[in-house]
């Protein structure tokens, strides 16, 4: 289980006269539970990346706490890295190792080895359905190549927690599916996973809780029913408008 | 322990892959040393073959029959110049020098005034120079020659000329000659240290930030230090097996040299390859760490290949700054790396005596600033700014 309580974290550029303080979370919380997948649901700029990065223990919050399994991303960041995988936006890989290579390197960092290793990175492959990729050096792999890629690297160490930030960004329609397949079998493994989205249909057909974050704050937090009913609307889509941007947008 | 193994692993396949590493290495280590030596051995066979030349340029000899006579008994040919000699030195055309005669030469010298010639050369150039030096020798000898016979016909001892006799010792270094262009190999060995490390360490670094990796890999529990150190040993790796590539480059280079006044000022062989190595390699410990330090705070390959040319600038320069400034063997050199290393390995050559303190102190301060330079990347890969700003 992930535990948010009252975020926020300011970003500060230049000096001086030129300082400029950018307010990117000003107050975050959710809860999201094990066996579900929660979407962070928010326009850009709402401070859903920087919420994850958080929880990745990678940002300090200024203020507040995040929980990651019951372990504190501030004080005990070892804890939580080890039972999370994050898919972050960055997902560079090696273009000189092949796929199994890249993701070797992940399971080894996290004291993962032998044949245990090798057959959990097969088993992977073959879930997100890259497997006759996996000896080939992943320079030139397309955008839904590296995203398979760096997701079986993200996941090569079964975690318990998975952050996703805007998967499917950049996807067609095949990748995506194959994606989406994926979650849907980590939840049912009983997974606890966060992902960031502004794509209402996918949001729609994955998750069960929705978090609506606008101006770094959450506006509502519950399933996808009670965002409708409390807005009034018939679609997820005027729900989160409403909601975000207030209404007549 | 397992985390830092498994870091040198990745960064040592991976460097392996890459092309444009193999390439550097290559060529840096197989083709400095030889086409060193090559280009030195050309431009010192020139000058001895020049300063050996049978042939010398008098211009106007038949107005000067015994000096042509003198040079003859020397075993020189005597040739005419071409014509407009003058002009064509002066262009830059012509790499010799010409001994030009005035008429009445002989009258001058039968009536015992003074004979002058003139040697027409251009001091710009060596091979120009040393001809006009030899020319100028030869006709002081001559003329040595024919005071001595006025003496003689006089009855005058001529040794009553030569009251003082002056004699060259060098006692400087006990290799003489024979190191004389083996400042050379520090001046490439230093440059080749760098060269090899410079590829990897980008790619290391800045090479992370930029093609997004950075980020995803800080998020697996290892250590900053584990991953800093891992990618500083492989391009060590790197960077001594480039020093080592030059090394043994010159060492065979040396060996295979047939010109004997080259092989004589270039005698470098496994005591020296080996003094070379022991001063250089803490030397490639701080290129290593320096270089990745330097180029992590670039967000692109070509924003860091941009800040680590200041590195290579100060390195290449730093050897022949002590030559230029004709900087004297003193203890503050020792403190500052490249020029410690060069002033160490210029005293091995020479045969001057190198204490524990001259190995000991260039190697010491390398290995400090290794360890500060490989802090600072642990330090700077926890903050923000590093890490999520991409090129």
């Amino acid at each position: 289980m992930i535990r948010v309580e009252a975020l926020t974290k300011t970003f500060v550029t230049g000096r001086g006269r030129q300082r400029v303080e950018v307010h990117a979370v000003r107050g975050v919380s959710f809860t999201a539970p094990d066996g579900a997948i929660t979407a962070l649901l928010g326009p850009n700029g709402a401070g859903k990346t920087t919420t994850l990065r958080m929880l990745s223990t990678l940002v300090k919050p200024d203020s507040g706490t995040a929980q990651v399994g019951g372990a504190d991303v501030a004080r005990e960041p070892t804890t939580v890295k080890a039972t999370l995988g994050v898919l972050s936006d960055a997902r560079g890989l090696y273009t000189r190792l092949t796929a199994r290579e890249n993701i070797r390197y992940y399971g080894e960092l996290r004291g993962l080895g032998g044949d245990a290793l090798e057959a959990r990175i097969t088993a992977l492959a073959t879930l997100l359905e890259f497997e006759p990729l996996l000896e080939r050096r992943t320079e030139g792999f397309s955008t839904g190549e590296k995203l398979k890629v760096a997701l079986a690297r993200a996941l090569v160490h079964d975690p318990q927690h998975v952050l996703l930030d805007e998967p499917t960004n950049g996807l067609d329609v095949v990748s995506a599916r194959a994606l989406r397949r994926m979650l849907s079998r980590l939840r049912e493994a009983g997974k606890c996973l966060v992902f960031s989205s502004h794509v209402m249909q996918e949001v729609e057909a994955l998750c069960e809780r929705v978090v609506v974050v606008a101006k770094g704050q959450t506006l509502h937090e519950g399933t996808i029913a009670e965002l409708k009913a409390r807005t009034a609307q018939a679609s997820l889509e005027d729900a989160f408008v409403e909601l975000a941007f207030g209404q007549g947008v | 322990m397992s985390q830092l193994a498994t870091v040198v692993k990745k960064e040592v396949i991976d460097a392996a892959r890459d092309r444009r590493v193999w390439l550097v290495v290559l060529v840096t280590a197989l083709v400095s040393g030889p086409v060193t030596l090559l280009l030195v051995s050309k431009f010192m066979s020139d000058l001895k073959s020049r300063a050996e030349a049978r042939e010398v340029l008098v211009d106007n000899a038949a107005a000067a029959p015994r000096l042509v006579n003198f040079l003859e008994r020397q075993g020189r040919m005597v040739k005419a110049p071409p014509p407009d000699v003058r002009e064509a030195i002066e262009a830059g055309r012509f790499d010799d020098a010409v001994l030009v005669i005035p008429p009445g030469f002989e009258d001058d010298l039968l009536h015992g005034k003074l004979a002058d010639v003139t040697v027409l050369h251009d001091a710009n150039r060596a091979q120009s120079l040393t001809a006009a030096m030899t020319l100028d020798r030869l006709v002081t000898g001559w003329g040595q020659e024919l005071g001595l016979q006025r003496l003689l016909v006089r009855g005058v001892d001529p040794a009553l000329l030569r009251p003082v006799r002056s004699t060259v010792v060098s006692v400087g270094a006990n290799r003489g000659g024979a190191s004389r262009m083996l400042f050379l190999v520090p001046l490439v060995a230093l440059v080749s240290a760098v060269i090899g490390a410079l590829a990897i360490a980008i790619d290391a670094t800045a090479g992370e930030r930029e093609r997004g990796s950075l980020e995803p890999l800080l998020m697996n529990p290892v250590s900053t230090a584990a991953l800093v150190l891992g990618k500083w040993l492989a391009v060590c790796l790197a960077s001594l097996l480039t020093l080592m590539g030059t090394v043994t480059s010159f060492a065979v280079a040396g060996q295979l040299v047939r010109d004997e006044g080259l092989s004589a000022a270039f005698q470098f062989g496994l005591a020296e390859a080996g003094f070379t190595l022991a001063v250089l390699g803490p030397f490639c410990l701080l290129v290593s760490a320096g270089l990745m330090l330097a180029a992590l705070f670039a967000r692109s390959h070509k924003e860091a290949q941009a800040i680590t040319s200041y590195v290579v600038s100060l390195v290449s320069i730093a050897p022949s700054l002590s030559m230029f400034l004709s900087l004297q063997d003193s203890g503050w050199q020792l403190l500052v790396p490249a020029l410690g290393q060069n002033m160490v390995l210029a005293r091995v050559f020479r045969g001057s005596p190198v204490s524990g303190v001259d190995l000991l102190v260039p190697a010491a301060v390398c290995l400090a600033l290794t360890a500060l330079a490989l802090l600072a990347q642990t330090r700077l890969l926890a903050r923000e700014a590093i890490v999520f700003a991409r090129g």
